[in-house]
C-alpha cells in the first residue's frame, strides 16, 4: 500500500533522509520510531507531498504520491502541529474539509464530534493544543482515507483521550481496512497497536521488522548464582549485554535464546526466568547499539 | 472533468475568499468615502451652493452659474479620468497586501503545508488563489461604480456631471492597473517566504527604477556628469514600467502592459511550482537568487551611502574629495550585504 523506494532528502544542505526504503502492507499499523532530529517528520512530510524528495519516490496504491490529487484524496495526514486558518470556526474548517474531499463521510464527522465533545461554533484560535489534535484526527477520519499518515498524533492530548485516540486508530483499521503510519515517541503506545516497527536513526531506517519478531529475537534473562557470573556466560556470543546488580544480572540475548538457557543451567543458578522486551527496552538497546547515549533519548 | 482547462475549484475560491474579504470591504469603504461619496453628492452639493448664492448675491456678486457648473463638471473629469486622492494609494497597496495574506501568510503559518497535503494540484491552489485576489481588489470599484451609476438612475441632475460612460471608462482602467499590479504582485509572491519580505521586496520592486535611476543620477551629479542619458533613458522606457500604470492611460502602452502581466502570471505560476514549502518562512524561495539579492542590497545601499558621505563635503566631488565618496560605497556596501544576508539567516529554515 505504501512504497518508500530509495528516498533522500535534503535541507538546507544536509542529507535529512538517507536512501530510505519502506514498505507498509494494506491494512497494517507501521510505526515510525526514532530520537529527536532522527528524520521521522521530514519522512512524513515527504510522503504527503509537502516536502520534495531529491532521490527516491513514495508509491501509495500503486501511484506516486507527487501532485497527485486523486491518491491525496484517499490519503489522511496529521501533523505533528495542527496548521489550521485560525479565522475559521470548526463547523468551517470540516465544510472546507468536506469540499475538498470526495469520500467525506458526514455521519462520521458527527459522531467523532460528540465522542470528543467539541463545540462546531468555536473558531481554531480559541482551541487549546489537545483540541486541535482532537480536530485534526476527527477531520481526517472523516475524510474515510485509505491511507492515514500520522506525526506525532497524541502529543498534547490527556490520557483519557489518548486512549480514544489510539483505539480510534485500532478500530480505523479493523473496520476499513485502513493502512497506518504513525510516528511517536510514545514506545508502549505504539507496541500496543504496531504491526510493524521501523526504527530511523540519523536519516537511516537501522531496524525494520514486525513486533512479533522483534521481540522473539531479542529477549531478556534474568539470572543470579550463589557465587560470581561464571566466564563461560559472561564470554558467550549471544550475550549481547549484560547489567548487574549484586548478585541480579540481566542479560539481552539475541537469537539462540535456548543455548543460553542450556549454558545458564550448566552452573545452577538460584534464579532463572525469561522477560520479553518491551519496544521501549528493544529501541534503548538498538539506538545503544548505533553509539546512541542513552540520555539524550527523549521518551 | 478532467477536460477543464482552467481549475475553478469551488472549496478553495471559499477558503481563499474567506481570509481576504475583509480587505475588499475595507477598500471598498475607503473608496465610497474617499471618491463616490463626493461624485454622487455633486449635484445635491451644487443645488445647496446655488441656494446660498441666491440667498447671499452680494456675497458672490461675479457668480457665473455656468462657468461653476462646467468646474464641477472638469473636477469630475479629472478624477474620472486621472488618479487622485487616496485612490492611487489603494491601487498599489491593495494587489500587493491580498497577495501577501494569499501566499506570504499561508506560508508564515505554513497552512500551505496543509493545502499541499490535500487532494489539490499546485496548479489549483494558484489559479484559485489568482482569481480570488483579482476579484478582491476589483469589487470595491465595482462595489463604487454600481453606487455611482445607480446613482445616475436616482438623480436626474446628476447626469448634467457625469455619464455612465465615464464611470466605466474609470473602473475599466482602474481594474486594468489592478491586473498589471497584481501579476508584479504575484511575481514576489512566488518569489519569497514570508509575509514581510513579500510586502518590501514587491514595493521597492515597484518603485525599483524611479529609486535606482535617481541614485545613479545623484552619484553621476557628484562626479559631475551630465543626467541626459538617464532622463532621456526614462523618457523612452519610462511607461514600459510597471509603476508607469499610474499615469493617464493615452500616455502608457496598454497593451504591453497586458502582454507583461500575463508573462508574470506565468513566470510566478512556474515559480510557484517550484517553490519548496521547506523554505517557507524564508526570505526567499530560491537559494540561487539569495547571492543575486545580497548583490542589488549591497548595490543600491552603496549608492545611496555615496550621496551621503558626499554631503559631509559640500555635495560633489570637488569639495567632499573622492575618498569620502568612495569611503561611502565601501561602507554602503559592505552595510548593505552584511543587512541583506542577515535578513535571510535570521529567517532561515531549521533543518
Amino acid at each position: 500500500m505504501i512504497k518508500i523506494k530509495a528516498l533522500d532528502k535534503y535541507l538546507g544542505g544536509i542529507k535529512i533522509l538517507d536512501n530510505i526504503n519502506i514498505h507498509v502492507k494494506p491494512g497494517s499499523i507501521y510505526g515510525l520510531i526514532g530520537p529527536n532530529g532522527a528524520g521521522k517528520t521530514t519522512l512524513i512530510k515527504s510522503m504527503v507531498d509537502i516536502y520534495q524528495p531529491e532521490r527516491g519516490e513514495v508509491i501509495i496504491s500503486g501511484e506516486n504520491i507527487k501532485d497527485n490529487a486523486k491518491i491525496k484524496s484517499r490519503l489522511g495526514y496529521v501533523s505533528d502541529y495542527q496548521y489550521f486558518y485560525p479565522s475559521f470556526k470548526i463547523s468551517e474548517i470540516a465544510e472546507f474539509y468536506k469540499g475538498a474531499y470526495p469520500h467525506w463521510n458526514d455521519d462520521r464527522y458527527v459522531g467523532l464530534m460528540n465522542l470528543f465533545k467539541l463545540d462546531e461554533k468555536k473558531k481554531i484560535k480559541h482551541l487549546s493544543k489537545g483540541m486541535r489534535a482532537q480536530l485534526a484526527i476527527l477531520l481526517n477520519l472523516s475524510i474515510m482515507p485509505e491511507v492515514l499518515i500520522l506525526d506525532e498524533p497524541t502529543s498534547g492530548l490527556d490520557p483519557v483521550v489518548k486512549r480514544q485516540v489510539l483505539n480510534l486508530i485500532v478500530d480505523e483499521v479493523s473496520s476499513y481496512n485502513t493502512t497506518v503510519m504513525i510516528s511517536s515517541h510514545h514506545l508502549g503506545q505504539l507496541e500496543q497497536i504496531c504491526d510493524h516497527i521501523g526504527i530511523i536513526h540519523e536519516g537511516k531506517i537501522i531496524l525494520e521488522d514486525s513486533i512479533e519478531n522483534l521481540k522473539s529475537n531479542v529477549r531478556k534473562i534474568q539470572v543470579a548464582f550463589k557465587g560470581e557470573l561464571p566466564e563461560e556466560i559472561k564470554n558467550n556470543q549471544n550475550i549481547l549485554k549484560i547489567d548487574s546488580i549484586g548478585r541480579i544480572h540481566q542479560m539481552v540475548v539475541k537469537d539462540n535464546l535456548e543455548v543460553v538457557i542450556e549454558t545458564i543451567k550448566k552452573y545452577n543458578p538460584i534464579l532463572l526466568e525469561t522477560i520479553d522486551m518491551s519496544l521501549e527496552e528493544i529501541f534503548i538497546y538498538k539506538m545503544g547499539g548505533e553509539g546512541y547515549v542513552f540520555e539524550d533519548i527523549a521518551l | 472533468m478532467y477536460l477543464k482547462i482552467l481549475p475553478f475549484n469551488k472549496t478553495l475560491l471559499k477558503k481563499d475568499w474567506k481570509i481576504t474579504k475583509w480587505l475588499s470591504f475595507v477598500v471598498a469603504g475607503i473608496l465610497f468615502f474617499t471618491m463616490t461619496l463626493g461624485v454622487i453628492s455633486t449635484y445635491n452639493n451644487y443645488q445647496i451652493f446655488l441656494k446660498e448664492v441666491e440667498k447671499y448675491p452680494e456675497r458672490y456678486t461675479n457668480f457665473d452659474e455656468n462657468e461653476y457648473k462646467k468646474s464641477l463638471q472638469q473636477a469630475l473629469q479629472t478624477s474620472f479620468t486621472r488618479l487622485t486622492g487616496f485612490e492611487p494609494n489603494i491601487i498599489i497597496f491593495s494587489p500587493m497586501i491580498v497577495a501577501a495574506i494569499l501566499f506570504g501568510e499561508e506560508k508564515r503559518k505554513k497552512t500551505f503545508e496543509v493545502l499541499s497535503s490535500m487532494p489539490f494540484s499546485r496548479w489549483e491552489i494558484f489559479f484559485n488563489k489568482a482569481v480570488i485576489a483579482y476579484l478582491n481588489i476589483v469589487l470595491p470599484f465595482l462595489i463604487n461604480a454600481a453606487i455611482m451609476i445607480v446613482a445616475l438612475g436616482i438623480s436626474k441632475g446628476l447626469r448634467d456631471f457625469y455619464s455612465a460612460g465615464m464611470v466605466v471608462s474609470w473602473f475599466t482602467a482602474d481594474a486594468f492597473r489592478l491586473f498589471v499590479i497584481l501579476s508584479f504582485s504575484l511575481l514576489f509572491a512566488s518569489l519569497t517566504g514570508t509575509t514581510e519580505s513579500q510586502l518590501v521586496l514587491t514595493f521597492i520592486f515597484f518603485i525599483f527604477p524611479l529609486g535606482f535611476a535617481g541614485l545613479v543620477e545623484l552619484n553621476m551629479s557628484i562626479w559631475g556628469y551630465e543626467m541626459s542619458v538617464i532622463h532621456s533613458f526614462l523618457d523612452t522606457f519610462g511607461g514600459y514600467m510597471t509603476l508607469s500604470v499610474l499615469d493617464r492611460m493615452d500616455k502608457i502602452p496598454v497593451a504591453f502592459h497586458i502582454l507583461s502581466a500575463i508573462a508574470k502570471l506565468i513566470a510566478s505560476k512556474l515559480l510557484f511550482d517550484h517553490n519548496k514549502f521547506e523554505r517557507n518562512g524564508e526570505t526567499l524561495e530560491f537559494e540561487s537568487v539569495e547571492t543575486f539579492f545580497k548583490l542589488g542590497v549591497a548595490g543600491c545601499a552603496s549608492l545611496l551611502f555615496g550621496v551621503i558621505f558626499s554631503w559631509f563635503g559640500e555635495g560633489d566631488i570637488y569639495n567632499s574629495g573622492s575618498m569620502i565618496v568612495v569611503l561611502g560605497y565601501i561602507v554602503g556596501f559592505l552595510l548593505g550585504w552584511y543587512i541583506a544576508s542577515y535578513s535571510i539567516q535570521i529567517n532561515r529554515a531549521k533543518a
